[in-house]
């Protein structure tokens, strides 16, 4: 969260205020339902943060949002905060020197330091993929990382995100010891009547710790994209700047921020070190899983339930007889025994009409008058 | 010279939009998708044959077969009314089929390629040219059913009138292809093995992190500027819904895809054989019409354009759209230029 408090001080306080007051009138209407439906009242937000009263409105506001429509309210909340955050950081640069909007030199020195803060933010976020700041920037600097850790959490056997699941263990593997520590443990001889599920349990924590040390190295090769993208921000809007045009609206700088991204993006997923790092993090994540299943079918087995191996052996099968019968479909129709059918069944139906409209036999028409004269 | 009061003023403004957007968007009901009538006429398992209704009084007497890809809803060309290339190929006077692969689930994780394309596409096209008493028909192939239909067309080129393939991809292995890139590493018998069907969202992800800024970001913030637009606000939902409605893949054919074509390049490197069928892209001799797209970030026009080189055909036309990948369904300009340009080619190679 940023610290505003000595640019309130300026000359532009008093629009920071009245842009709050403005902010929280727009968004009273839905407030004002949250507050009646009884959801509980929150501490007033800090006037001097755009973000805290995001943060603040999106709590409040959450309690009337149907669970249906929760996800998109979630997204479009979580973009506003992002976009917010830029403006933020934006407005206080803009806003710090005395003579702000007058003096174009002094201006793009704020918007540079601007940057540089928005840079160093992610720099500081960018390695630890699971933590609430790296989360806080993703719209603007964690993608597609973040976007990563949302699918992958949904085929996972741990609950909720992965990444944040294990953070203190991606936290763990940064110090130098241990891991050599852990991966010994991990290789440790096993012993007496329990000792193929000891294995298995080694063979689960090794894979985890690959797996964390893939996406590290994944993030590793992302963080290039932020640095280079700032960089590119920077000599993109200096070159504006040197030909006198500035930055008209936080939209802008936002855009030409998309548009460094993607460029600086686009440079590095490319690479061999890109492609080998996201190949080896998805390898590994399915490495990860499919340890997983194999012990919780080794659970299931112990039940006496269903297993996954057996579902497959089931489906293989079932697969196996349909295209069984649509080859012998096939023969059938190629052997013109479907044509014949249809050909017999025809003949009955006219062999049935022609009966209906041809006059009776003499024995019918005999048995028929006995029956009329009785 | 950006000042502090016109951030105040433009956060001020956008924040205003996006609450009056959350209101807006509660009350916009169900997004419907689909423009034209149509009728399912075959069914087998999860595959839907539709045969579109049609829009003019004397269509063609040569039926249209629209193979969509795995991946993905076929009602991206027919989105709305304002942007369908199935209706506009219907105004054209064209008569439509389209198959629907359905969502697979546990159960077709062991359909391949060879069950989608000498299987379900042979029958329904099969049926086709029983209903009309044709030997052969049209066939169109969007994107990885581009794929398909020059492969079924090579497989079984006598029922394949004429074909028309468009954003589709054939030189897996062009330098600018990065899906191609991220792919090559991949171990997809681990994947699959593991995964069994390969889950529609991880597709995604692929699709999103090629351009993870603009795809992720950069729309939804833009998405703020049509809250106040009901119609323009459904016309963005209807494509968030295509776009997030990814079917799962059946494991085995996404097994083979990946390998054979997108790590191998079998398709133009030789050695594709899908069942009991060699697939040589020089027994492709009917007349053939390569749509791709100058924008196309998922297909580059190279991985397109390298068809004719491949092909056996005398009767092979090339049309480049200015355009992304999906530009050429939806974009103004592709509803005049798109339906119409098929159905000229079409109309002038047929009896």
């Amino acid at each position: 969260m940023s610290d505003s408090s000595s640019s309130t001080s300026g000359p532009w306080a008093d629009a920071w205020m009245q842009m709050q007051r403005h902010y929280w009138d727009a968004w009273s209407d839905l407030t004002k339902r949250a507050a009646d439906s009884g959801a509980p009242k929150k501490a007033a937000p800090d006037a001097t943060s755009w973000t805290q009263g995001l943060d603040y409105w999106s709590k409040m506001i959450a309690p009337v949002i149907p669970s249906e429509s929760r996800a998109w309210v979630d997204k479009i909340l979580e973009m506003n905060q992002s976009y917010a955050r830029m403006g933020e950081l934006l407005w206080q640069a803009v806003s710090a020197g005395p003579d702000t909007g007058q003096n174009l030199t002094s201006w793009w020195e704020g918007v540079t330091r601007a940057v540089q803060e928005m840079q160093k933010k992610a720099s500081s976020a960018a390695p630890a993929a699971g933590n609430e700041s790296w989360n806080g920037f993703a719209t603007l600097w964690g993608l597609p990382l973040d976007h990563w850790s949302r699918v992958t959490s949904a085929c996972s056997l741990f609950p909720g995100d992965m990444s944040k699941a294990l953070h203190d263990l991606n936290a763990a593997r940064r110090s130098d010891a241990l891991p050599d520590f852990l991966s010994g443990w991990l290789s440790t001889p096993t012993l007496g009547y329990t000792r193929e599920s000891q294995e298995e349990v080694q063979r689960l924590g090794q894979c985890l710790l690959d797996y964390q040390k893939a996406m590290q190295d994944y993030s590793g090769v992302l963080s290039g994209v932020v640095a280079r993208a700032a960089e590119l921000l920077r000599e993109k809007a200096t070159e504006r700047v040197g030909q006198g045009d500035a930055f008209e609206s936080v939209r802008e700088c936002y855009n030409l921020w998309v548009d460094c991204g993607e460029e600086a993006y686009a440079e590095i997923c490319a690479s061999d070190a890109f492609t080998r790092s996201q190949a080896a993090m998805t390898n590994a994540l399915m490495a990860l899983k499919r340890q997983e299943q194999s012990m919780i079918d080794e659970a299931l087995s112990a039940l006496n339930m269903p297993t996954r191996r057996e579902l497959d052996t089931s489906h293989r099968r079932v697969h196996q007889l349909q295209r069984r019968v649509w080859k012998l479909e096939e023969a059938l129709n190629a052997s013109g025994i479907a044509e014949l059918r249809a050909e017999m069944e025809a003949l009955r139906t006219e062999l049935a009409a022609v009966r209906s409209t041809a006059p009776a036999p003499a024995s019918t028409r005999r048995a028929a008058k006995a029956k009329d004269e009785t | 010279m950006l000042r502090p009061d016109q951030i105040v003023q433009e956060l001020t403004e956008f924040n205003r939009k996006v609450a009056a957007g959350i209101g807006a968007l509660g009350q916009i009901g169900d997004i419907d998708v689909g423009a034209s009538e149509k009728d399912p006429v075959y069914q087998e398992d999860k595959v839907i044959l539709y045969r579109f209704r049609s829009r003019t009084a004397d269509p063609a007497k040569v039926p249209l077969l629209i193979v969509y890809a795995l991946v993905n809803r076929p009602y991206m060309a027919d989105l709305q009314e304002d942007r369908s290339m199935i209706r506009g190929l219907l105004d054209q006077g064209l008569d439509v089929y389209l198959i629907d692969w359905g969502y697979p689930d546990g159960a077709d994780r062991y359909l391949d390629l060879d069950d989608y394309l000498n299987g379900y596409l042979r029958r329904c096209v099969d049926f086709i040219c029983r209903e009309h008493k044709l030997p052969s028909l049209n066939l169109l192939g969007i994107c990885q059913g581009g794929t398909f239909s020059l492969c079924f067309s090579a497989m079984h080129p006598d029922k394949v009138l004429n074909l028309v393939t468009m954003v589709t991809p054939v030189d897996f292995h062009t330098p600018d292809n990065v899906l191609g890139r991220w792919v090559r590493d991949l171990d997809v018998d681990l994947m699959v093995d593991t995964l069994g069907n390969v889950p529609g969202e991880l597709l995604n992800w692929s699709f999103l992190s090629l351009k993870p800024f603009r795809l992720t970001g950069q729309k939804y913030i833009d998405m703020a500027d049509i809250f106040e637009d009901p119609v323009k606000l459904k016309n963005f939902l209807r494509m968030e819904k295509w776009i997030f409605d990814s079917p799962d893949q059946a494991g085995e054919a996404y097994r083979q895809f990946i390998t054979w074509f997108y790590q191998e390049n079998r398709l133009v490197a030789g050695g594709l054989r899908i069942g009991d069928h060699a697939v040589d892209l020089r027994r492709i001799t009917m007349p053939l019409f390569n749509v791709y797209a100058t924008e196309d970030h998922l297909v580059p026009p190279a991985a397109s354009i390298a068809l004719e080189q491949h092909v056996g055909t005398k009767d092979y036309t090339t049309m480049a759209f200015k355009g992304g990948h999906i530009g050429i369904y939806v974009s103004g300009r592709a509803q005049k230029d798109i339906p119409r340009g098929v159905a000229d080619w079409l109309k002038a190679r047929m009896p």
